[in-house]
């Protein structure tokens, strides 16, 4: 478990003070995959870098990591502890000079293994990341995918319960992204790791995260299941990531046009249905067709699965008699269906 | 052979040992002002960068202090340094001249340069790398020799390889003070009694040794670049 509290960090840089941080708490759980999403300057990477110390927090601030304050450990202490928590990086920070085997090796040293001992377990990683074939490449032999598995499987190397994930994946194509997830996602399951990933796109926290956190200027805006989080949007910022991630924010351009050029006739509504509930199973549109006797032309509908469950929703006008619509409207909307009307003709 | 050789250099025939002898003392301080130096340097440039903004030891008043030292005792030429330094050689090694006596002003004269050049060749490191092996948990002593200078081999060879040859340049200068070596024996023969074809002698060791040193740089660097 690990527990922040009152974190802020506050740069001091030529005369101007950057509040990087401001006044963070939250507890992330043994064994879950924790997102902190953002965009660029939200503080993301500063707040993630004091769970290892890496950054130190102002005063304060408390880093309890299992129990222990960190703040509170000496130099010697803290060592110890920060090989209890493995990071990952975006630009993967692989020892160019050393082996694909030597990268791995390096956090065991001192660990009191003997050298075969040491190359048997960073073999045993590398299998585990399936690059065993690949031992000793150097570094820029490499791809940036499998780098960053050489990088996990150093990570790895001294046990740790804790893994920290700074952009893991942004340096790599769409498909590589894919596999890393993958990755970390049967790394969590098979090794219970603790696992917290910086990301500003959507897509990996949507694929991996149990639970995720908003940043926005310094704060945590927004915190909790990731699909309730993105299901129902309350902050700008996250609606900006959940529309980026979305077809369904074609329909605001769609909103912009003369409502003859989508062909609409006077009575009609352009409406966006976004489903707020994990289940979208019932039929939800044919049965409103039929109860209340209207049509509704699908224009697009987006559904996408956010850990497992279906996000999203559709887009369409709606035509019938006036009573009628708004009735199936509330009908929707008792289904907890969110209803936006976006254009009446 | 000989007859040609007597032919092209007269005045380096006829006094060999003086050559040898000349030569093996320009070694003798290369290698012992040379080693000195090139310890001092790496301890100096390996301080400037833990101690400096964002370094993995950062101190403003160790920095701030070695920085200027550095700074001032780079802007004084050698020959000065020479000069200056003579009671310094007095108190430190006994002597003022001769290659010990020059031993001093050699060092003094090729430290805050070579401190620098480390300096800069430790910079070179990716500040990612330093910073994964400290979230790996490595104490500053093994971010310096795992990561600062292992990863930075060809580049220190480098550097070392450019300080080595100015070392050359300062060896034959100190030669004025009658340090001995190359230079001394160029200016005794080849400059004050016009003995040209001893001066052509001594650039050709020279351009030797140089050659000697870049390929053994090069060979390393090339071995310890992938
Ligand atoms: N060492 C530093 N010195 C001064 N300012 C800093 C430092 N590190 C970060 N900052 C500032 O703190 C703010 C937050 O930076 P941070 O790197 O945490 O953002 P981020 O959310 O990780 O962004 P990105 O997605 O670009 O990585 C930025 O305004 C940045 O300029
Ligand atoms: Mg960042």
């Amino acid at each position: 478990m690990i527990r922040l509290r009152n974190i802020s960090k506050t740069y001091h840089r030529g005369g101007q003070t950057i509040k990087a941080v401001s006044n963070v708490s939250l507890d992330i759980n043994d064994g879950e995959i924790f997102g902190v999403i953002g965009f660029s300057g939200a503080g993301k990477s500063t707040l993630v870098r004091n769970i290892n110390l890496l950054e130190r927090p102002d005063e304060g601030g408390v880093v309890e990591v299992n129990g222990q304050d960190l703040t509170k450990l000496s130099a010697r202490e803290l060592r110890k502890t920060r090989s209890t928590i493995g990071m990952i990086f975006q630009q993967f920070n692989l020892m160019p000079s050393r082996t694909v085997i030597e990268n791995v090796i390096y956090p065991l040293a001192g660990k009191g293994l003997s050298r075969k001992e040491q190359e048997n377990k960073a073999i045993a990683l590398l299998q585990k990341v399936d690059l065993a074939q690949r031992a000793h490449a150097y570094p820029s032999e490499l791809s940036g995918g499998q780098k960053q598995r050489v990088a996990i499987a150093r990570a790895l190397a001294t046990n740790p319960k804790i893994l920290l994930c700074d952009e893991a994946t942004s340096a790599l194509d769409p498909t590589t992204t894919h596999e890393i997830l993958e990755l970390i996602k049967k790394l969590n399951e098979e090794l219970h790791l603790t696992i917290v990933v910086i990301t500003h796109e959507m897509a990996v926290v949507k694929d991996i995260c149990h639970r995720v956190a908003v940043m926005e200027h310094g704060r945590v805006v927004e915190l909790g299941d990731t699909f309730s989080v993105f299901a129902n949007p309350k902050e700008e910022v996250t609606r900006n990531f959940v529309k980026a991630a979305s077809n369904l924010s074609k329909a605001d351009l769609l909103a912009k046009l003369p409502p003859e050029q989508l062909g609409m006739k006077p009575g009609e509504k352009l409406v966006r249905l976004s489903y707020l509930d994990k289940t979208v199973s019932e039929p939800l549109i044919s049965s409103v067709s039929q109860k209340f006797s209207i049509i509704m032309n699908i224009l697009f509908a987006d559904v996408e699965l956010v850990t497992g469950s279906p996000i999203g929703g559709t887009c369409g006008i709606f035509s019938g008699e006036k009573q009628n619509i708004e009735n199936a409207l509330q009908w929707l909307r008792d289904k907890n269906v969110k209803v936006e009307v976006l254009l009446n003709a | 052979m000989l007859d040609i050789l007597n032919a092209i250099i007269p005045n380096v025939v006829s006094k060999p040992d003086e050559l040898w002898v000349s030569i093996w003392q320009t070694i003798y301080m290369m290698v012992v002002a040379g080693s000195i130096a090139f310890a001092m340097g790496m301890f100096f440039g390996i301080v400037l960068i833990v101690t400096k903004q964002g370094g993995i030891l950062e101190n403003r008043i160790v920095f701030g202090i070695l920085d200027r030292l550095i700074n001032i005792f780079r802007s004084i030429p050698f020959v000065i340094l020479l000069a200056a330094l003579i009671p310094f050689s007095r108190i430190i090694v006994g002597t003022a001249i001769g290659t010990t006596g020059a031993m001093v002003p050699l060092v003094v004269g090729t430290v805050p340069f070579f401190s620098r050049q480390v300096e800069s060749a430790l910079s070179s490191v990716d500040k990612g790398l330093v910073e994964a092996a400290t979230s790996m948990g490595s104490s500053p002593l093994g971010i310096i020799f795992r990561v600062y200078l292992k990863e930075s081999i060809p580049h220190l060879v480098r550097v070392t390889q450019i300080t080595a040859i100015s070392l050359i340049g300062l060896t034959a200068m100190a030669g004025a003070i009658g340090g001995g070596g190359l230079g001394d024996f160029a200016i005794r023969y080849g400059h004050q009694r016009g003995q040209t074809d001893v001066t052509y002698t001594t650039v050709l060791v020279i351009l030797i040794m140089v050659s000697l040193i870049q390929r053994g740089g090069n060979y390393i660097i090339k071995k310890t670049t992938h």
